[in-house]
């Protein structure tokens, strides 16, 4: 299998606090997987360990084949962090460009690579304004831009659209979902179950340890301990077992549906009990 | 490496013409009011002293303190980490960041000297400039790496930002910086040695009058910025 990311029993404690437990994790190439789960989960620190800002005291980490603290895989690599902001007094064109040479492409490639990447981000109008004037979304999509503008195979994304309002998140989904296309392998943290289902192939439920993996549908069935019942005749909704439902059907008269539970339903389920 | 970083320090070239007024004042024209400001009241024995001390504290204002106070914003901005991400090393982050401020310092270094020389504080020729200008660069390196130093151990901004301040005037007014070494009390010596600025400022003096003891005291000085350079990786930032 070519994979893009693998880690095997990560751990990580901060002091006394162990913040990651026996983590293992994989994303192959043209893959989008989300790492679903609350704040404090641990996603962040194990993002840390994918690009070397923390290194591993327990386990290993394997991005394209090596190790992510080699300076050659990082030029692989682009990263959006938490709650990152572009440089307020340079302009668009200049973070970007920035964040090519600095990556070692000269001067003339840096320009192409920039241009390029302001157009596919649809940025033209904003190439030359300062970041400190732009919007919350506008200034993440020049995150974006910053982190894609080597063309990157791996793509890492920390909470990507939190703060943002919900038509610049939609905005967002749609860049990622083009960047997929291109073939990349995206990894991507949320506490938004609903961007995880989205947008990912495969989910990750994350909270200090992996506690399931699967894709958004998978996890939506395997979790359905109980179905939802909408009688449409009284207008309420029931929460029903598997081994009970036909029972329960048949004593319904008039209209009704029924459903499996949202991802998000199995979320809440799930943060609540681990 | 060295083709990033210097691509790091064009960046911070363009983004340092949204400061250019505080890094004009505090590397140029606050150094030179002083020097001129004291120049009537300093003894001529201690005119060098004067001089001196200056450079050394526009070296600790403009390594150490901005140092800490830019890192541990872009910390707080997550640029720090996307840097991390790209291949650069926080040390390497850290001298291109206060590159800007330093070249200005070394600029107000000379002007300094300039002015002390026209007002007849100090004499001084080619030899000694250049003697300086290794002092200069020596001393930004190990006032930038306690600045980093200071970054990786000191995680909330507000206090880092604060401390740097702090630290920067401190080791300015509380070091032998504007006085002899020898003037220090014996029970102090210990204290006195922990400070960059012991070091940073007798390279300068000394290599100011040509003494070759400056590289002496230079050589400290680099092993002071090594030490910390080592910290503040074991702390994190490397
Ligand atoms: N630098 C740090 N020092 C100490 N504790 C930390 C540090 N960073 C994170 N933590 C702790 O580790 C846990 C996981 O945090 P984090 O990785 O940021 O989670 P998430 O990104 O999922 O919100 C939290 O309990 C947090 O308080
Ligand atoms: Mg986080």
């Amino acid at each position: 299998m070519d994979y893009a990311i693998q880690v095997k029993d990560l751990n990580k404690s901060y002091g006394s606090n162990q913040a990651l437990v026996n983590i293992s994790l994989s994303v192959r190439r043209g893959e989008l997987v989300s790492l679903l789960g609350p704040n404090g989960a641990g996603k962040t620190t194990l993002v840390k360990h994918l690009y070397c800002e923390l290194k591993p005291e327990v386990g290993r980490i394997n991005v394209l084949g090596g190790n992510p603290c080699r300076s050659k895989i990082k030029r692989m690599l682009g990263v959006v962090p938490q709650e990152s902001e572009p440089y307020d007094d340079l302009s668009v064109f200049e973070n970007i460009y920035y964040a090519a040479r600095i990556r070692g492409i000269g001067r003339r490639e840096a320009k192409v690579y920039t241009e390029e990447t302001i157009e596919s981000l649809d940025l033209r109008e904003y190439r030359n304004k300062y970041v400190m004037d732009l919007s919350g979304g506008l200034k993440r999509r020049t995150l974006v831009g910053m982190a894609i503008v080597h063309r990157p195979e791996v793509l890492i994304l920390d909470e990507p659209t939190t703060g943002l309002d919900p038509l610049a998140r939609r905005q967002l989904w749609d860049i990622l979902k083009n960047l997929k296309k291109e073939g990349r392998a995206i990894l991507l943290t949320t506490h938004y179950v609903e961007e995880a289902e989205v947008l990912s192939d495969r989910v990750y439920f994350i909270n200090k340890k992996i506690i399931s993996e699967g894709t958004p549908s998978d996890l939506r069935t395997r979790f359905s301990y109980y179905y939802e019942v909408i009688d449409y005749t009284s207008g309420k909704a029931y929460k029903v077992k598997e081994e009970e439902l036909k029972e329960f059907i048949s004593k319904l008269n008039g209209k009704f549906e029924v459903r499996i539970p949202s991802l998000e339903d199995v979320y809440i389920e799930m943060i609540s009990h681990a | 490496m060295l083709k990033e970083l210097s691509s790091l320090i064009e960046m911070f070239l363009k983004e340092s013409r949204a400061w250019f007024i505080a890094i004009f004042f505090y590397a140029i024209v606050f150094p030179l009011a002083i020097v001129f400001g004291f120049s009537f009241v300093v003894s001529k024995n201690f005119a060098i002293f004067l001089v001196s001390g200056t450079i050394t504290f526009q070296v600790a204002i403009t390594s150490l303190t901005s140092v800490a106070q830019s890192l541990g914003m872009d910390r707080d901005r997550g640029r720090l980490s996307f840097m991390i991400s790209t291949g650069i090393p926080a040390w390497g982050y850290a001298i291109a960041s206060s590159f800007v401020n330093n070249l200005m310092g070394i600029v107000s270094g000379y002007m300094i000297l300039a002015v002390a020389s026209f007002l007849g504080l100090i004499t001084i020729n080619y030899m000694e400039g250049f003697f300086l200008l290794v002092s200069l660069i020596i001393g930004t390196y190990t006032g930038s790496m306690f600045g980093l130093a200071m970054t990786a151990k000191i995680r909330n901004w507000r206090l880092l930002s604060q401390l740097a301040l702090v630290f920067g005037f401190g080791f300015s007014f509380f070091a032998p910086v504007y006085f002899p070494l020898s003037y220090i009390p014996k029970y102090l010596i210990p204290l006195v040695y922990l400070e960059p600025t012991t070091y940073i400022s007798q390279a300068i003096r000394l290599s100011m009058v040509a003494n070759p003891s400056f590289i002496l005291w230079n050589l400290y000085a680099l092993l002071y910025g090594m030490v910390f350079m080592a910290l503040a990786s074991k702390w994190g930032l490397s």
